[in-house]
């Protein structure tokens, strides 16, 4: 009787692989962050990678912003317009993409363009032993791969987002423009009103985080990715869903933080 | 080589557009909330703020010119909330402005209205308090439009219990409007009133004749005539009267102040006392006539011949 009740409380397999998961995580992040402040720097391959991971995904992030902010504008003015708030439109458009949509859109859009990228690369050099003939040959490569792309993702992320939260803007003003019209200076004017410092600086900073945590998990599992081919992919895939979760509860962590500073 | 200096300009170019846009919308949102602008402080005092929240606009004539930069509880009733305003407008903010409360809108958020105060008031200094309007918000007008709407209510169905009572017949207008003996009775007092005002013409019409005393006194010359001698004679009496009056007090003029006999007797005392004198005079001659009288009486000469007169 006494070891039923005792197993049931027991975390079963996939509980306890997520934890196990989550810790692995946790120990990599240490690792590289430690590697990211070790001497020499890895300039050139740090630059290398930005371009790659954060300048290449620059098109897809701006297209995606214009039509967010397009979207998002026409969506709302039909119901704004019933409670004849139409001039509210700009800064409630702006508040929630600055706030909330453009951050995670983008670092979703992240997740499954850089993660899965940053996975399947590491995950083939790991699958092809060049990671071990690396470790072999005196190169770090926790130093060298890794940490440089957690780097650039990190950098790289909260731009993508500052610009990507510009073109929704320049989205939404073309959608105003549709039903009405309005001047661009006192469409920003009506976008700025309402939005504070409150509402920039932790959507900033939470898109660092978004940014890093990118890095850490694209790397982690390429880097821990199996032997044989099929792995590659799914250390890929398993990038981009492991990825997105984390935005997600970090996003949820991120709103209680402000929504609390904004009580304070 | 080259193609690789390419891919680090145009990353250059993506990191300085990025972080440019990033400062500007800084600049521009510090811009917002005067951040950026040589600004100064004035303070105002509220027993409420009504959801007021730190950033929230501060308008003058219409024009955004500052933010709320504080808001501080001093006691349970009096909140002191921090206004930065911007430098420009100093100038033309008076000491005795007042300051209110007020919504964007029914819905919108709260701000702070700074009415311009009197031209012969001296401008407002940096931490200067401005006194401030306690104003009527949105849920007190919607408590009292409820109270309203209360009385309203209350109204309208006594109203409908009225009507509902006329239409039933109850009370005296109910009565009036619904039931006909009511109008029957009323036809009855308007034929007795009618029979009532005929009996009154009747006598009128008596009293325009002389046949009897109401219609001679009322239309008869006779008597008039009469009560004007009446009233003649009356006035002939008064003017007698008058005279008479007249002189009596000549006379009462003669007595106090003339030299009659009877002013000196009540005036004059040697007089009175003379005749005292007199009359004591007159009472000692008086007394010795009598005793002269009673000893002729006494006398043998008066007794002889009574005697003789008793014989006989």
């Amino acid at each position: 009787m006494n070891d039923t009740s005792h197993r049931d409380f027991l975390p079963n397999q996939p509980v306890r692989e997520i934890f196990n998961e989550i810790g692995a995580i946790a120990a990599f992040s240490v690792l590289v962050s430690k590697q990211i402040f070790k001497r020499p720097a890895e300039l050139p391959e740090f630059l290398r990678q930005s371009y790659t991971l954060g300048y290449k995904a620059l098109p897809l992030v701006l297209i995606t912003g214009f039509i967010l902010g397009m979207v998002l504008t026409i969506q709302m003015r039909p119901l704004l317009v019933d409670f004849g708030a139409e001039s509210e439109l700009p800064g409630l458009v702006t508040i929630s993409i600055v706030r909330e949509i453009g951050p995670v859109i983008i670092a979703l859009i992240c997740a499954g363009k850089i993660a899965s990228g940053i996975g399947a690369e590491l995950g083939s050099m790991r699958v092809t032993e060049q990671i071990d003939a690396m470790e072999v040959s005196g190169t770090n490569p926790m130093k060298f791969l890794v940490a440089t792309r957690v780097l650039s993702t990190t950098f790289m992320v909260p731009l993508l987002v500052i610009v990507a939260d510009f073109i929704s803007l320049i989205g939404s003003y073309t959608a105003m423009n549709i039903h009405s019209k309005i001047s661009l200076s006192l469409y920003l004017s009506l976008s700025f009103d309402d939005l504070t410092f409150l509402d920039v600086i932790p959507a900033t900073i939470k898109t660092v985080v978004f940014g890093f945590i990118i890095g850490i998990v694209g790397s982690y599992k390429g880097y821990h990715a199996e032997r044989g081919t099929e792995s590659v992919g799914f250390a890929a895939n398993s990038a981009v869903v492991t990825a997105s979760l984390a935005i997600f509860v970090i996003d949820l962590l991120a709103v209680q933080i402000t929504d609390l500073i904004s009580i304070l | 080589m080259q193609n690789k200096t390419l891919n680090t300009v145009k990353l250059g170019i993506f990191v300085v557009s990025a972080i440019l846009i990033f400062v500007l919308a800084i600049y521009y949102l510090g811009s917002k909330q005067h951040l950026f602008r040589t600004n100064f402080v004035i303070y105002t005092d509220f027993t409420t703020v009504k959801g007021l929240k730190t950033g929230n606009n501060v308008r003058f004539l219409g024009i955004d010119v500052g933010t709320v930069s504080a808001i501080t509880i001093i006691n349970d009733s009096l909140i002191r909330v921090r206004m930065t305003i911007d430098e420009d407008v100093k100038q033309f903010i008076k000491k005795d402005s007042k300051v209110e409360i007020d919504s964007e809108g029914l819905m919108g958020s709260k701000i702070i209205t700074i009415f311009p105060g009197t031209m012969s008031a001296r401008i407002v200094h940096d931490n200067d308090t401005l006194h401030s309007i306690e104003t009527v918000n949105v849920e007190d007008i919607l408590s009292e439009l409820e109270r309203t709407t209360g009385y309203t209510t209350r109204v309208a169905s006594n109203l409908d219990e009225i009507t509902r009572k006329i239409n039933q017949g109850e009370g005296d207008l109910g009565r009036l409007i619904n039931d006909n003996s009511l109008k029957n009775e009323l036809d009855r007092s308007t034929r007795e009133i009618h029979l009532l005002v005929q009996e009154l013409r009747q006598v009128a019409g008596k009293f325009n004749t002389t046949e009897n005393d109401m219609g001679r006194l009322l239309n008869s010359r006779d008597i008039t005539e009469r009560f004007a001698g009446i009233a003649d004679n009356l006035d002939s009496a008064a003017i007698d009267a008058h005279r008479t009056t007249k002189e009596l007090n000549k006379a009462a003029e003669e007595i106090n102040y003339g030299n009659g006999t009877i002013h000196r007797l009540i005036y004059d005392t040697i007089f009175i006392q003379g005749i005292d004198t007199t009359l004591k005079n007159v009472n000692t001659g008086i007394g010795e006539v009598i005793e002269t009288a009673d000893a002729i009486r006494e006398s043998w000469i008066i007794n002889l011949f009574s005697k003789k007169e008793k014989n006989k």
